[in-house]
């Protein structure tokens, strides 16, 4: 894993004044852009590939979702690097009606933490009045919070801030970290905008 | 020989990797990638019949409405809508089926 991914507090910007698709800048805490990705539009069935730079030279992960319709939405993320699936992030269906919810899946498919929105009362505000009120989620397993996805509130830019806590890395991968971040900013942040 | 890392219930789905390791996965990885347990690196789950099946209700639900239109345009003497109309189709048809 390169070292540009050692850091505990990354930021993904999103810019959504783009006309078709949208553009990913992912920052470390030393605001160095350290992934770039270009959301093409249009596309039924989502591949988004992401590139250390914008020069898009050197492909560093693949998020790609498995089907064209899926009420439960899995999209795997691979690593282009070394050319192995690091795991997968679902959208658990159902339940992100009132609230969002995503599953974090290893390599092997199995569940290993869990992704949702702060609280239900505030997903239903968030709901009703729209994008006034930022969004947030946490990242648990087993009760434990191991990442904080927070956004900014900003009308133009979607700003989401990934904050990872102490030993969140003994029980997930950096890589599927950011690429739930740069899913939840594409996913959810297309849905509000 | 490696081990298969996946156990399920049930057919599953045949996925053949570059490097000649045939292994059998879960349904619920149709269309996604897996790590091949031999080789290790990430190799496409064939999407098999289900996509192209939806594709094909996609193409008819769409067109069905359109030619509904057409035709009733034709039929009064609206010639103009009736040619609007399949133009707008295809446009829309096509454009579906090019995404698709």
């Amino acid at each position: 894993m390169p070292d540009d991914f050692q850091d505990d507090t990354y930021l993904i910007r999103r810019k959504i004044l783009t006309i078709f698709g949208a553009k990913f800048h992912v920052y470390n805490s030393h605001d160095q852009v350290v992934l770039f990705s270009q959301q093409k539009a249009f596309k039924l069935r989502e591949d988004i590939r992401v590139y250390t730079d914008e020069s898009m030279r050197e492909e560093r992960l693949l998020i790609r979702a498995r089907q064209i319709v899926d009420f439960s939405a899995a999209y795997d993320v691979v690593d282009a690097v070394d050319g192995q699936k690091v795991g997968a992030v679902r959208r658990k269906g159902f339940r992100s009606i009132l609230r969002d919810s995503w599953e974090l899946l290893d390599a092997m498919d199995n569940p290993i933490a869990q992704i949702q929105e702060d609280s239900t009362l505030m997903a239903i505000l968030r709901r009703t009045i729209g994008s006034l009120i930022p969004q947030k989620f946490h990242a648990t397993a087993n009760g434990r919070t191991l990442v904080r996805f927070r956004q900014h509130f900003n009308p133009f830019v979607l700003r989401l801030e990934v904050k990872l806590e102490p030993g969140a890395d003994e029980v997930l991968d950096r890589r599927l970290i950011l690429g739930a971040g740069i899913l939840l900013a594409a996913i959810e942040g297309r849905q509000k905008s | 020989m490696p081990q298969e890392p996946y156990h399920f219930p049930g057919q599953g789905i045949e996925v053949l990797c570059p490097c000649s390791h045939q292994f059998r996965v879960p349904t619920s990885l149709r269309g996604g990638i897996v790590n091949c347990p031999s080789c290790q690196k990430a190799v496409d789950v064939p999407r098999g019949s289900r996509p192209e099946f939806l594709f094909w209700l996609c193409i008819i639900g769409l067109a069905v409405p359109f030619v509904l239109f057409a035709v009733i345009s034709f039929a009064g003497g609206h010639f103009t809508a009736g040619w609007v109309t399949i133009g707008l189709g295809v446009l829309v048809i096509g454009g579906m089926a090019l995404m698709m």
